[in-house]
């Protein structure tokens, strides 16, 4: 394991989340000394994590200001950034580097006042969750089936089936998953390499992009390891599906940047390099692609 | 005569130093108003498609017939304000290709064979083939199948392996996991691969 997937792992969001103002008692909203406190949670959150993993943590903060009883701490609740909703089945990490744009001259003229990078949420709740997002209803073990569902999918990609992960004992499943939520790297790593396949013996490499502009949308290309025998590098797959931004070879500027754990990364690098190094705690490589602005190729 | 020239052009390249003094990378009042014209311009774009996207709204209904899945329009989600700000300063290629992109996207999905099989005791659908287009989230094909089983819940799997999340594209998961030419969609009435 390398120095890199340690850094990577340990990687932390900050957060501040805000209350939805309709949810709060009356008597909280009315007080002018300062009740904002009471309405926001500022937390520290693992990049390579889902961010509703810590809806419980979050919730009880905020649970004595609630007009209405909790019985579930999953059920109902979302989070936002500017009215739009935050997907919870991608790591949070990647869905902050490409909705932020990870552009950082714009981010630091947003966020001047600040000593550190907060990204501000919105919590809310309500019977009727927006459009496109997966509704929770049974908690952290559907959490728990969709992240293993996305590892079968990954383990598909790389190896053309999900047999190691089906034939996992009961055991095994269990400590993959106690791993994420303890986030114990060196139990999660163990698991992950019998997934793995051997260096020229995967098939594909599972890869998600996500966008921001023109619209959210996340695009899953297939990236064959080898492509008559080189292997595929990143610049490869991002000329191949985004031509309008990527030229196909060096020397020419490119329009977007490919982020990956907030990191940028160059373009020359093989992707099976960059998935071994970089990819998530769900079998995927998630690249974020942010455009550059004008001021930033100067 | 040669000096009101002059100083016509003194006036023309004071005011353009004018102009160059202006910080470029500082987002002013005006690169908001710009922002807000440049949405506006998105949003007409989007709003000609309207009329074509209440044509496929009357006949939304999941129909099966002749194994086409009628669907709704895809809906697109907008990215958050702060970050559309970058699409004002843009440099002038950035600007063509994300045109370019927007463009590209009103073209016509291409429709995808679909093989629903059925796993254990829930009846097989027919046909049991079905066409879809690629831009269709994989719940899609969850709620068709909800509905010509009339049952609350069905469990799906790809390839007998995995169940993908519902908003992803049937067009990826049809491109990575085809069998000669056809999506395999497994189905179940509880959790057959957990």
């Amino acid at each position: 394991m390398s120095e890199l997937q340690r850094l990577v792992w340990a990687g932390k969001l900050n957060l501040q989340i805000q209350l939805d103002p309709h949810l709060v008692l009356s008597d909280f909203k009315g007080s002018d000394e300062g009740p904002m406190h009471l309405l926001t949670v500022n937390i520290q959150v693992p990049r390579d994590s889902y961010l509703v993993l810590f809806l419980p943590h979050i919730v009880q903060k905020l649970e004595r200001q609630l007009r209405m009883n909790l019985n579930d701490y999953y059920q109902g609740w979302w989070f936002e950034m500017e009215n739009v909703c935050i997907p919870w089945n991608f790591p949070i990490g990647a869905v902050y580097d490409s909705l932020t744009g990870l552009n950082p001259q714009t981010r630091a003229s947003n966020f001047e006042r600040d000593r550190l990078n907060v990204w501000k949420l919105n919590l809310r709740h309500g019977k009727q969750p927006p459009s496109g997002f997966l509704p929770i209803h049974n908690g952290l073990e559907q959490i728990r089936e969709l992240w293993m569902h996305q590892w079968k999918q990954a383990c598909f990609v790389l190896n053309g089936n999900s047999k190691v992960v089906m034939s996992f004992s009961k055991p095994d499943t269990l400590s993959f998953w106690n791993s994420v939520l303890h986030r114990d790297l060196d139990s999660f790593t163990s698991i992950r390499q019998k997934i793995l396949p051997a260096k020229n013996a995967a098939k594909s490499i599972p890869v998600r992009i996500h966008l921001a502009l023109p619209d959210v949308r996340l695009v899953e290309p297939v990236c064959n390891a080898h492509d008559n025998q080189r292997e595929l590098e990143l610049q490869d797959l991002l000329a191949r599906e985004f031509p309008e931004w990527f030229a196909i070879r060096e020397n020419s500027l490119n329009l977007a940047m490919p982020v990956v754990q907030g990191i940028k990364v160059p373009i020359n690098i093989p992707l099976w390099t960059l998935h071994q190094q970089l990819s998530s705690f769900d079998g995927f490589l998630h690249i974020s692609l942010c455009l550059i602005a004008e001021n930033d190729t100067e | 005569m040669s000096q009101i020239l002059e100083s016509e052009s003194d006036g023309g390249s004071s005011s353009i130093s004018e102009s160059s003094v202006v910080p470029e990378n500082q987002f002013t009042m005006q690169d908001e108003l710009e922002q807000y014209a440049k949405k506006l311009d998105f949003l007409r774009l989007d709003g000609d498609e309207e009329p074509l996207k209440e044509m496929s709204l009357s006949s939304a209904d999941l129909q099966e017939s002749n194994g086409n899945i009628k669907t709704k329009e895809v809906p697109t989600f907008k990215a958050p304000m702060t970050t559309s700000v970058i699409l004002t300063h843009l440099t002038p290629a950035g600007d063509a290709a994300i045109k370019h992109v927007i463009s590209k996207e009103q073209q016509h999905p291409v429709k995808l064979h679909i093989k629903f099989q059925a796993i254990g005791a829930v009846p097989q659908v027919s046909p049991q083939t079905a066409q879809i287009s690629s831009s269709q989230p994989f719940s899609v094909l969850i709620t068709f199948l909800k509905k010509k089983l009339k049952v609350a819940t069905v469990h799906c799997y790809v390839n007998n392996s995995f169940s993908p999340a519902p908003q992803q594209s049937v067009g990826d998961l049809w491109m990575h996991f085809k069998v000669k030419d056809e999506l395999i969609v497994n189905y179940c009435k509880g959790v057959a691969f957990g």
